[in-house]
């Protein structure tokens, strides 16, 4: 018998039984989903591509510092809400394609593009007011008084009337800084 | 990324939800009278 004539047919199981068969799918099948997501959120999973990348972050703040929080590839890069995280991921079917026609596989290829790989993430940070960064800094709990002179005179100013976003003024926060030529900015 | 890409990852990342809830209902369906067919639905 086919699956949809099945479907459509009363069983003679008890409707608890159905219920129960539902239930204990449904749970199955989320946590399944989720644990795929979260698989694809790893370091691990990022660096089977990104693995120049992986290697630089060890020299940078959110790798090892003093508090030993550490800040993994997706705590920057693919959003909590679980909406806006989904839509990410459907997005990087494009670096799929991107891998399989080898745009930045070799040093040199990845040098070339880089620049324009960053411009495109500053460009969505600034777009979401730099969400990633605030998961974990929250301005309304910097203590000025402990911050150094150049930072309060930056975030008591542009920072709090929200004319700038965090990647305005901090670039290359976990990695090597492309060509910078032509960044507003920088020289 | 341009306003056009946007929208175009927007549009496909939202449709892609109904979709895994659909995969998600058929998987489950599937798994569940198959189980039915090895027990009390094995005549039917
Ligand atoms: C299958 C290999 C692969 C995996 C796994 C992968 N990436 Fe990528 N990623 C790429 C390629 C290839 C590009 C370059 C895209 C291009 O050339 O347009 C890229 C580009 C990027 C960019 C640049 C911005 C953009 O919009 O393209 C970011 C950020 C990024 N990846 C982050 C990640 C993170 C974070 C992970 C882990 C969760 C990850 N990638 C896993 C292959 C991969
Ligand atoms: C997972 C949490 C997390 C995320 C996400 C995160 N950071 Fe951090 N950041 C930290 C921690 C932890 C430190 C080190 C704090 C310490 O020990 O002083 C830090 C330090 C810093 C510093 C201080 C550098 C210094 O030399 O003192 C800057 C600037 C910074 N982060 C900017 C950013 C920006 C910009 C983003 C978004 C692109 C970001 N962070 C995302 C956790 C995070
Ligand atoms: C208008 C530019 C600007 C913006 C916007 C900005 N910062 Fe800063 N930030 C600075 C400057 C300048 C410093 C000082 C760097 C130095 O002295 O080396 C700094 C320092 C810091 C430090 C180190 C503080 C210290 O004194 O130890 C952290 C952490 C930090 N910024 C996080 C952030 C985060 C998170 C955001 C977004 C919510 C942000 N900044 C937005 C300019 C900015
Ligand atoms: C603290 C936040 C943070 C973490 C952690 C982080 N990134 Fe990034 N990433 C950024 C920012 C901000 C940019 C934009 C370019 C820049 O400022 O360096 C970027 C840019 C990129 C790019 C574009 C190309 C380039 O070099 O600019 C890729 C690819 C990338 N990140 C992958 C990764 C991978 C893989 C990891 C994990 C090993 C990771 N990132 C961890 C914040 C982060």
């Amino acid at each position: 018998m086919t699956f949809w004539s099945r479907l459509s047919r009363p069983s003679k199981a008890s409707a608890g039984v159905l219920l129960g068969l539902g239930f204990v799918g449904g749970i199955l099948f989320w946590g399944a989903f989720n644990t795929g997501m979260e698989a694809t959120n790893t370091e691990a999973f990022c660096s089977s591509c990104h693995a120049p990348i992986v290697a630089e972050i060890r020299e940078t703040i959110h790798y090892s510092n003093r508090s030993g929080v550490r800040a993994i590839c997706s705590d920057c890069h693919v959003p909590h809400a679980w909406t806006d995280k989904l839509v990410r991921k459907v997005q990087a079917s494009k670096e799929l394609v991107a891998f399989a026609l080898g745009t930045i596989n070799t040093p040199e290829k990845f040098r070339a593009r880089r620049g324009h790989l960053a411009h495109r993430e500053w460009q969505r940070m600034k777009n979401n007011d730099s969400q990633e960064c605030r998961n974990c800094h929250n301005f309304d709990f910097m203590d000025f008084s402990e911050q150094g002179r150049r930072s309060i005179t930056q975030h008591s100013t542009a920072l709090a009337s929200g004319d700038k976003t965090c990647v305005d003024c901090h670039k290359g926060v976990a990695h090597r800084l492309p060509n910078m030529s032509g960044v507003e900015g920088w020289q | 990324m341009s306003t056009l890409e946007s929208i175009f990852w927007h549009v496909l990342g939202y449709a892609t939800m109904p979709f895994i809830f659909i995969v998600g209902y058929i998987g489950v369906a599937a798994a569940a009278l198959w189980l039915l067919s090895l027990g009390v639905d094995k005549d039917i």
